[in-house]
Order: C-alpha cells, then sequence, then structure tokens
C-alpha cells in the first residue's frame, strides 16, 4: 500500500471516528473516540512529516538549478538591458549641456558681436 | 523624397508598429504569470507557518488534558516540520520570487519607467535653468521688448530672442542692421526646449523596439529552459499544499473534539459565564478550521494558475506568447 493511500485510509478513519464522536451521549464511549482520534491524528503526521522530508532533496536541486543558471542569464541579461539605458541616458544628458551651453555662448559672445 | 524612400519609410514603420504590438502581448502574457507570483507564493510561505502553529496548539492541548495521568515533562512540543525541510521551501519559494520579479522588471519595462523618470527630471531640470537665465538677462536689461515678455510666458525657451533685446539696448541704429542679421542666423542654431524634447522623444521611440527586440530574444529562452523546474517546483508545493491541507485539518477536528470532551467533562463546575466562554471556543475553533482549510485551497489553486500560466506562456499557447 502506498503512502498516499494510506493517509486517506487514516484520514477516512477519522472523518468516522469524528462522526461518531459527535453523536454519542456515553462519556465513556466519547472518551474512547477522542483518543482514538488523537491516535489517527499522531499516525498521520508521522505520515505528512516523512512525506515533507523525503521532498526536502527534490526542492533542493530543483532551487539550486534555478539559481545556478536561470536566474544568472537573466541578471546578465538586466545588466546589458541597463547598459544601453545608461548609454541613452548619457546622450540625453550630453544634449541638455550642449543646449546650455549654446545659450550660454551666445550671452557671452554678444558683445563682441556688437 | 522620392517615391522609394517614401516606401522604406512606411515598411520601417509598419515593422516598428507590429512588432511593438507583438510585444505588448507578450508581455501582457509575463505579466500574467509574473504579476500574481509574489503573492501566491507568500500565501505558500505562511502556509507552512500557518499549519506548523495550528499543530503546537494541538499538541499542547493534548499535552494538557492528559496532564493529570503523564505530568509535565520539558521538550515534548515536536516542530511539525524540521528545520531542514523548511529551509529548503524557503529556499524554492525565494528562488521563484526572485524570478517572477526579475522577469517582470524585464518585460514589463522597469527601465523604461527609471527612463522616463529621468527624462522628466532631466527635462524640468534644464527648462528651470533657463528660465532662471532669462529672468537674470530680463533683469539687467533697462528696457523691455515684447518679444521677450511673450517667450519668458511660453515654455518654449528661445533664449536668443532676448539677445535681441540686448542689442535694442545698445541703442546705435547704424548698426543694428548687422547684428539683427548675425542673431537671426544664430536663432538658426541654436536648440530650443521644445526642439529638445522632440530629440529626446525620438531617441526614446528609437531605442524602444531595441531593447523589446533584445529582451524578447534572449529572455524566451531563459523562461522555456526554466519552465521544466518551474513545474516541478509549483508540483512539489502543491503536493505539499495537500499534505498541509490533511494536517491542518486533522489538527483541527483534535482539538475540536478535546474541547467539547473539556467542556463534557467540566460542564457542571462551570460558572454560567465560564461555560458560554468555553463553548463559545467551540465555534471558534470551528471557524479558523474552516478559514485555514479555505486558504490552503487558495494557495494551492494560485500555485497551479501559476505553473500553467508559465507553461502555456513559453508554449505558446497563451494568447500574444508567439
Amino acid at each position: 500500500m502506498e503512502q498516499s493511500e494510506v493517509r486517506i485510509l487514516v484520514a477516512t478513519a477519522q472523518n468516522s471516528v469524528a462522526a461518531a464522536f459527535w453523536v454519542a451521549t456515553d462519556a465513556g464511549v466519547r472518551q474512547s473516540l477522542s483518543d482514538l482520534g488523537l491516535c489517527l491524528n499522531q499516525v498521520l503526521t508521522l505520515l505528512n512529516q516523512e512525506d515533507l522530508s523525503s521532498r526536502a532533496e527534490e526542492f533542493n536541486c530543483a532551487a539550486d538549478w534555478m539559481r545556478g543558471s536561470v536566474l544568472p542569464g537573466i541578471k546578465k541579461l538586466d545588466a546589458s538591458v541597463e547598459r544601453v539605458t545608461q548609454v541613452e541616458g548619457a546622450v540625453k544628458v550630453a544634449l541638455s549641456d550642449a543646449m546650455k551651453l549654446s545659450q550660454s555662448v551666445s550671452f557671452f559672445k554678444l558683445p563682441s558681436i556688437v | 523624397m522620392n517615391s522609394r524612400q517614401v516606401q522604406s519609410l512606411t515598411l520601417l514603420t509598419l515593422l516598428v508598429v507590429t512588432s511593438g504590438c507583438g510585444y505588448s502581448r507578450w508581455a501582457r502574457g509575463v505579466g500574467a504569470f509574473s504579476l500574481p507570483a509574489p503573492a501566491a507564493l507568500a500565501q505558500v510561505d505562511s502556509a507552512y507557518l500557518g499549519v506548523s502553529t495550528i499543530h503546537t496548539l494541538e499538541e499542547e492541548s493534548t499535552l494538557i488534558d492528559h496532564y493529570s495521568s503523564t505530568g509535565y515533562r520539558p521538550g515534548q512540543l515536536t516542530d511539525f516540520i524540521k528545520q531542514d525541510d523548511l529551509r529548503a521551501r524557503e529556499a524554492a519559494i525565494s528562488v521563484l520570487r526572485d524570478y517572477a520579479i526579475m522577469v517582470s522588471d524585464l518585460a514589463l519595462g522597469k527601465r523604461e519607467q527609471e527612463l522616463a523618470a529621468k527624462t522628466k527630471s532631466l527635462t524640468s531640470t534644464t527648462a528651470a535653468g533657463v528660465r532662471t537665465a532669462m529672468a537674470t538677462t530680463a533683469s539687467t536689461n533697462t528696457t523691455t521688448n515684447t518679444t521677450t515678455a511673450t517667450n519668458t510666458t511660453s515654455n518654449a525657451v528661445k533664449v536668443n530672442t532676448t539677445l535681441t533685446d540686448t542689442t535694442t539696448n545698445a541703442g546705435s541704429s547704424t548698426k543694428t542692421g548687422s547684428v539683427t542679421s548675425t542673431l537671426t542666423s544664430s536663432r538658426n542654431t541654436l536648440m530650443t526646449q521644445q526642439q529638445m524634447n522632440m530629440v529626446i522623444s525620438g531617441m526614446d521611440a528609437a531605442i524602444k523596439p531595441f531593447i523589446h527586440h533584445m529582451v524578447k530574444k534572449r529572455l524566451r529562452p531563459l523562461m522555456k529552459a526554466a519552465d521544466p523546474t518551474i513545474q516541478q517546483l509549483c508540483v512539489l508545493l502543491s503536493e505539499d499544499l495537500v499534505t498541509l491541507r490533511s494536517q491542518a485539518k486533522s489538527d483541527y477536528l483534535v482539538l475540536l473534539m478535546g474541547q467539547s470532551e473539556f467542556i463534557q467533562r467540566n460542564m457542571y463546575k462551570f460558572s454560567p459565564l465560564e461555560l458560554r466562554a468555553e463553548t463559545k471556543k467551540l465555534y471558534q475553533i470551528e471557524r479558523d478550521a474552516a478559514k485555514a482549510d479555505s486558504d490552503l485551497t487558495n494557495a494551492s489553486d494560485a500555485v497551479k494558475r501559476l505553473a500553467e500560466t508559465h507553461h502555456q506562456l513559453v508554449t505558446g499557447e497563451r494568447h500574444g506568447a508567439k
């Protein structure tokens, strides 16, 4: 029997126990059902914990591959886009400077023209 | 412009417009994956912590219920998820989040937005500088020319018109003609604010398709290569969420049964107010259980959507992904 099948079986048993618990009126029966519910919960917890720890390696491998292969590629592309925009930004600043300069030159050139 | 030049220009315009539309559709597809990703992954991240907290509450409650028979021993509470297992999940979630943010920044134009902000600030700084220069010049003049007034009020800053005012101030009727002609020629060579804006807009229009082409051409293969791992990580997270959901359901059930048992055993020892408060807890637990189950279902759906959207995007099934 596979782990997932055992989990389904435990969950079904737990639901049956709970259904019986809510209709039981006898204190002793209720106590027994509550204890049984607790036992089933402990079994399920063990199964779940095993499930979670068995996949840690797969998570690690996949995350490592993404971190080592994909993200550096995107970072590299991001850097080249940044360089292009920087060049464009520099040209814009140069344009602005040229405009300011052309105006200043006109101001100061005037007396010599006159 | 001859007919061949007109044809070439029309073809180029069509090419730029068409590639621009294609890029927008593709970028929208990337956005459909990357924009909801951080919130979806945050839901998954908090699911681990949430279920661990519920499990600790269940353990604590059981230990309290059995105190009379088992007594107290330190270290009876255990972690539902081991630290190493949790770290593996956090690493996977963090790498997926980084991936989604980086892809989104590139495809949806974070760079373009930064650039637009830079251009805006540059343009306004320049305009302010020129206005200051004009104001200074105007204050040194004793005579005011109507042309200067017109230019000061308009944003098209033509500093060379101020020069005409200055020549008028010289007051020499014989020199005015030659100076005016010199200034008229210099007026054509000076760049106005309006002209500079036009050049900058032109640069933006020219560089955007280039950046879009570069991003689409190089990002798509990377996303395609990442897809099997994205799918694998999403499957692992989805399976975890199934496990977490079954654990939360079971823990809440035990909490509910434990609380009900506690009330039954002590019903006649409680004051009416105490009984009311303890009974109220039953409904609170039930509500919490329903909310946890709904949150875990939503997280699971969000992860599935994430995987599907990414896969459709790289395989071209999603509209406009090609």
